[in-house]
């Protein structure tokens, strides 16, 4: 929620939070459902999803790319935990981020990365090149979402849900990759107790609420007992209120979700440390999302761009940043980078892992024949500042992206495969972002 | 119905007004309700009151006179007739004013039928009978309602459990916020260069920085300004700041109100909103830095309810530490108030509901600051300990960890250690969750369903500790106002009724829950009689809530509410705007603060004061010769003509038209406001009669000339003198001498409801007047006590008032013994 907006934007969203934590709580008031039962009604149709799964700092290309193109590529060590998706793959390479403009590449390679668009000039100095400030576009997880929540057989209780694992909190062009629009940031948030209660919130509340009921009747049943004549008309006419409520709440309570919500585990706190164990809620969150149809993008972003994790709980105590700055030939620094983004492979293994084995309602299918998740990094490189050969792992299911393969495109700019990737949705839209860079259209060499 | 003759046979008294008081004053009838017809109330009071047979027998005249030729249409009991005339005959008119008045009217249509003598005698036994305050009283004694917490007590109660839960700082007295200075763009990279206080935030350092000699580099600097901001009463803060460069506004530690630290816009200026709740500290930090831009500056304003935009003022600026507080965005039905006062006398289902949304919200909100709270409830667990837990738990699984352990150190019973220290923990901040919103121990019984039944049938023990909270907060104990936990027909314990006392002093004084010092005053014994609860009650007086609630009392009482939007005239009043009623606002607030809260504290005061306070905006309006510079000072202003709030600008303008004075509005408000008399609704709608009526009439001809039917005689032959003596004072309160070029005849006669006539000259003879006016002494505080107390001073025994009275006299007048006084008398009624 830390982003700079103007002025009517910020009031409006003020309202809407206002809006949103009471309404969260008016169900049992009008017997209102708890969730649009669209979904339902929808889910003959094929509901296409899209996750972007973020890592920073670049990756050490030898050990990401492998060497053989095509459909018989080996399995590489950064790759090797997703070795059971290796058919449902589509590797990438050859895909630029050619935007350039005001800020150094860490901003660039982050802030640009999903709007595809120039900065604007701000007062952000980053390591290098010109000081910065916010993109001046819309990221394509917003754009994906804003189609599909203006279409009616598309549209969900919250059209996109972006996931953080360990992003810092403040706000700027380093830990923000998704934009509501020109210098509108959208913050992830990083802590799953919070993305619960958005998600889940009212109907765990009213579980509560009705739990106690019980025993709010029995109160006041015994203080009726010990005031005069005058109180006891109040208490009983109290009475009759929570007996109403109760009703109300069993009625909403007949309005279950499709899924029902992931137990978390108790009191992690949310830091660097836990983040194994924040990213598992997450991504179980993120999958319990999808399996009840509350949005159909998402982004998960762990850390941000020049992020400064230690990942000591795989051995590697120095900050990760640092570490991608150590040159090609220091070993051990490589060997801890690949055992870096070997964990983020793990992690993202598990991500599609859940998906294949949750079904997608009324389909017959699992969630992971109708999602794509892309894989990708604001850099190529970490030590060369690269914003060539970015990362891009597209798993899953969609249709334009032919999968079970790895293709290098040469040097094209990632404005095509946003285009690509809107077109999947049946956004037919002719550019994304940067014009100029998008003169070839999408990337169809994906599609096969 | 038998006869008051019956039962009035021994007769002795000196006069008919003392003895009424008497009557109304039998101490069964505020204990016991009567249900019954008003004649009942009568046998059980004048048992042993004698009374004159002169008297005696006029009276009975009077009745059957009554009887005969008035019950038709206004019933036996002079309560209306459904359909004929259906308002009750009540009111504080003096005998002989009744007489004229069914002399020249009644009965409809015939008033011939009873004047002279019959008109005396009928009026007279109408009088005692029936439509005096002393006849209501006895006729239907008011007793202690049944209530609940009022809106404003149960979101103050809530704040402050959650306050309770956590470390407070002590207020600072210094105002302004701390401002840390660093010389380079992020803060802290450099260490500290600068600190100090700022008293408002209102800067513009062009192309240096804040400070040549500390900060050295105009190309760039940071600053952290830190403390806590009182908000003085509940709505809507607009928050706006202004600055070229980056910045990030937190107003009770939310992340963030305003995040500008991104700076890539041409916008300077950016504005949030955020409920907030009066008389409460909220926590606001402030960060910028300057880089890249060529200037520097930063303007912190906002646009308080009711206000307009101003600089935050230092007044309400704080350097210490505040923790973050509740904010409720639910929305409260109002409460009723149509007896004058805000009371929780009625529920409603709405009003299940917000305290049940409240009550939410205010779970979540203990689940978000779980650990800090119990941290700093409970202790901090101790961390050598926790770490060697968690060492184990990771080990647990090597063969050779699990053999070095003993049998009771199973890996099993370690983690069900762990388990059930956690649990114990949840538990014991459950208890003082419980402790604190009953602001009482609570019983064996409430121990058992609030707090070991919720964890007895709940694994979790995060969720048995919420399911305790929301059954805490949606409790008739923690809801409403009755703390007994005795059964009935038990007598009340010592414990339990300094329990009562306790919970009683801090609704009165803050409208909220005992604080933990009162608590503990329970515990310690030490408000066992009369004499301790004084002492107590002196010691809770001078507190933010305290003060708070006086606020609102003036504002109710002077009846601001009503100056608050006024519109003026452009043409007639050029200049007069919203920032002037602010300003004006300020002002009036500022005197009644100095006066009140001073040593003396002297009512009289309120009437009296011949300065007042003005800034820039008021002295240009008014043309008050006065060095103003953007703040507050006292001035003479016209104090040969003026006094006190009467004739305070604030107050006059509220009680006027857009265009023209409203004698009517101002008698109205002096009528019942200050002297406590009883009006009557107007009995048809009436428009004020135009200007154009009559284009030469000055105001008070034109009220005169439409209040001069007999209809209207009754209330207006009050209203019409007070509000003519206020002529002097235009609609915006400035003074006049003329209007329409003829000058303002501001004398009149005003007859009290003991029939004395009084003559005023004038606004300073109206204001001596309500100065030594007993009938304004006992109005304004049975007024502060409904306001405190929330209940009417009659239900707390025949005497009180002039108890109450009589100690307001001795003490010179002295409002804050008075709010004392009160609070004793409501602790010590339980």
């Amino acid at each position: 929620m830390n982003n700079i907006e103007n002025c009517t934007d910020l009031l409006r969203r003020r309202f809407l939070k206002q809006l949103g934590v009471s309404a969260a709580v008016l169900p049992f008031l009008g017997g209102l459902p708890l969730f649009a039962d669209e979904s339902r009604k929808t889910s003959a149709k094929n509901k296409q999803r899209v996750i972007i799964m973020f890592s920073p700092n670049g990756v050490v290309q030898d050990s990401f790319w492998p060497k053989t193109e095509g459909e018989k590529f080996e399995t590489t060590p950064i790759l090797q935990p997703l070795e059971d998706f290796k058919d449902r793959m589509l590797l990438v390479k050859g895909i630029s981020n050619k935007v350039r403009g005001d800020g150094d590449s860490h901003m660039r390679g982050m802030s640009c990365l999903l709007t595809a668009t120039e900065l604007n000039p701000g007062n952000i100095q980053g390591g290098s090149d010109s000081p910065a400030g916010w993109a001046s576009g819309i990221s394509i997880d917003q754009e994906l979402k804003n189609f599909c929540q203006s279409s009616a057989d598309k549209k969900t209780r919250f059209g996109s849900i972006e996931f953080g694992v360990s992003v810092p909190n403040r706000a700027d062009p380093w830990t923000r990759m998704c934009y509501a629009g020109n210098n509108r940031p959208v913050a992830p948030n990083s802590n799953p107790y919070s993305v619960f209660s958005r998600m889940y919130g009212r109907s765990k509340d009213q579980e509560l609420l009705q739990s106690v009921l019980d025993d709010v009747r029995f109160e006041l049943k015994k203080v009726a007992g010990r005031v005069g004549r005058a109180g006891k008309l109040m208490l009983d006419e109290h009475q009759e209120f929570v007996y109403q409520m109760e009703n109300d709440l069993k009625q909403a309570a007949q309005q279950e979700l499709l899924v029902p919500e992931p137990e978390l585990e108790d009191g992690v706190r949310v830091n660097d440390d836990n983040m194994p164990k924040i990213s598992r809620m997450q991504i179980d969150l993120l999958v319990n999302g999808f399996a009840n149809d509350m949005n159909r993008v998402a982004t998960l972003q762990y850390s941000n761009s020049v992020g400064q994790v230690r990942m000591k709980w795989i051995g590697v105590n120095e900050p990760h940043h640092q570490l991608s700055h150590d040159p090609d030939m220091k070993e051990d620094s490589q060997k801890k980078l690949v055992k870096i983004n070997q964990w983020f492979a793990g992690e993202m293994n598990y991500l599609l892992t859940r998906l294949a084995e949750t079904p997608d309602p009324g389909t017959g299918q699992s969630l992971l024949d109708n999602t794509l998740v892309i894989w990708t990094n604001e850099l190529g490189k970490g030590n060369s500042h690269t914003l060539q050969n970015i990362p891009m792992l597209i798993v899953g299911g969609a249709k334009g992206f032919k999968t079970g393969r790895y293709i290098n495109v040469g040097d094209e700019p990632h404005n095509r495969l946003w285009l690509q990737l809107a077109h999947s949705f049946g956004h037919n839209i002719e550019t994304f972002g940067t014009k100029e860079l998008c003169e070839q259209g999408a990337l169809r060499e994906l599609a096969g | 119905m038998p006869s008051p003759s019956n039962r009035r046979t021994r007769v002795r008294y000196a006069t008919f007004l003392t003895a009424i008081f008497i009557l109304c004053s039998t101490p069964s009838h505020a204990q016991e309700p009567k249900q019954s017809s008003a004649v009942e109330p009568d046998a059980a009071a004048t048992r042993d009151i004698h009374v004159d047979e002169a008297l005696e027998s006029q009276l009975a005249s009077g009745r059957r006179i009554y009887e005969s030729s008035c019950a038709d249409c206004h019933g036996d009991t002079a309560k209306g007739v459904e359909g004929v005339y259906e308002f009750p005959l009540e009111g504080d008119l003096p005998v002989v004013e009744l007489a004229k008045y069914v002399s020249d009217t009644m009965p409809e249509g015939e008033p011939e039928l009873c004047t002279g003598e019959d008109a005396h005698l009928v009026s007279q036994y109408l009088h005692h009978a029936f439509y005096s305050r002393s006849a209501q009283l006895r006729n239907n004694p008011p007793k202690i309602a049944f209530s609940r917490r009022t809106v404003q007590q149960y979101q103050n109660a809530v704040a402050d459990i959650m306050k309770q839960l956590k470390y407070e700082g002590v207020p600072e007295e210094k105002r302004g916020l701390n401002g840390k200075y660093f010389g380079t763009r992020e803060l802290y990279k450099d260490g500290v260069k600068l600190e100090r206080v700022d008293v408002i935030l209102d800067f513009d350092f062009g192309e240096k920085t804040p400070a040549a000699e500390e900060l050295k580099d105009d190309s760039q600097f940071s600053i952290l300004w830190n403390g806590g901001l009182i908000a003085k009463e509940t709505g809507i803060y607009d928050f706006i700041v202004t600055s070229p460069n980056g910045f990030r506004l937190s107003v009770n530690k939310e992340e963030y109100t305003i995040d500008n630290n991104v700076n890539s816009t041409d916008q300077t200026e950016f504005k949030a909103s955020m409920k907030l709740t009066g008389g409460q500290a909220y926590p606001i930090t402030l960060t910028m830095f300057k880089f890249n831009e060529k200037k520097a500056g930063m303007k912190l304003e906002w646009i308080p309810p009711g206000g307009v935009r101003e600089v935050i003022p230092q007044s309400v600026l704080s350097p210490g530490y505040y923790s973050a507080s509740l904010v409720f965005n639910t929305e409260f039905p109002a409460d009723d108030s149509s007896v004058g006062y805000a009371r929780g006398t009625a529920i409603s289902r709405q009003w299940d509901t917000a305290t049940t949304q409240a009550a939410i919200e205010a779970m979540n909100f203990v689940e978000a600051n779980l650990e800090q709270m119990m941290d700093e409830t409970l202790g901090k667990l101790p961390r050598r300990k926790k770490r060697k837990r968690k060492k184990e738990k990771g080990y647990k699984n090597q063969d050779k960890k699990k053999t070095e352990k003993t049998q009771e150190q199973t890996p099993d019973s370690t983690d069900r250690q762990i388990a059930d220290s956690k649990r114990q923990r949840h538990f014991d901040f459950a208890e003082r969750f419980v402790t604190i919103a009953l602001g009482r121990r609570p019983s064996d019984a409430e121990k058992n369903s609030f707090l070991d039944a919720q964890f007895a049938s709940e694994a979790n023990p995060l969720v048995a500790l919420k399911r305790s909270i929301l059954l805490t907060l949606k409790s008739p104990q923690f809801l409403y106002l009755t703390q007994s936990t005795a059964e009935p027909s038990a007598s009340l314990s010592q414990d339990d009724r300094q329990n009562s006392v306790a919970a009683t002093l801090s609704n009165v004084m803050w409208d909220s829950i005992p604080d933990q010092s009162l608590r503990q005053a329970v515990e310690n014994n030490e408000l066992k009689d009369r004499r301790a609860i004084m002492e107590r009650a002196w010691g809770m007086l001078d507190r933010p809530r305290t003060r708070q609630k006086l606020s609102d009392f003036f504002f109710h009482w002077l009846e601001m509410e009503k100056t608050e939007h006024a519109s003026k005239d452009a043409a007639v009043y050029p200049g007069f705007d919203q920032e002037l009623i602010y300003s004006l606002r300020g002002s009036i607030e500022k005197s009644l603060h100095e006066i009140v809260w001073s040593e003396k504290s002297d009512y009289r005061q309120l009437f009296l004061f011949d300065k007042i306070y003005v800034n820039t905006r008021i002295a240009q309006f008014y043309g008050i010769d006065a060095d103003t510079d953007g703040i507050f000072v006292k001035t003479d202003f016209e104090s040969d003509r003026r006094c006190g709030i009467l004739t305070h600008p604030y107050v006059m303008t509220g009680l006027s038209y857009y265009k023209n004075t409203s004698p009517i509005h101002r008698g109205v408000f002096v009528a019942k406001s200050l002297l406590g008399r009883t009006l009557k609704a107007p009995p048809i709608d009436v428009d004020p009669l135009d200007e154009d009526f009559d284009p030469t009439m000055t105001t008070r001809e034109r009220v005169a000339h439409q209040t001069k039917d007999v209809n209207c005689k009754g209330c207006h032959s009050v209203i019409n003198p007070l509000g003519f003596s206020l002529e002097n004072f235009d609609a915006v309160g400035r003074f006049r001498d003329k209007e329409k070029n003829k000058p303002i005849d501001s004398s009149t006669v005003y007859v009290t409801p003991e029939a004395t006539e009084v003559p005023f000259s004038g606004a300073k003879d109206l204001a001596h007047y309500l100065v030594n006016s007993p009938d304004a002494h006992r109005n304004f505080i049975e007024k502060l006590f409904q306001h405190f107390v929330k209940q009417p001073v009659h239900a707390f025994g025949p005497e009180t008032l002039n108890d109450l009275y009589k100690d307001f006299v001795q003490s010179n007048y002295n409002v804050r013994q008075l709010i004392v006084g009160i609070a004793v008398v409501a602790a010590d009624a339980n």
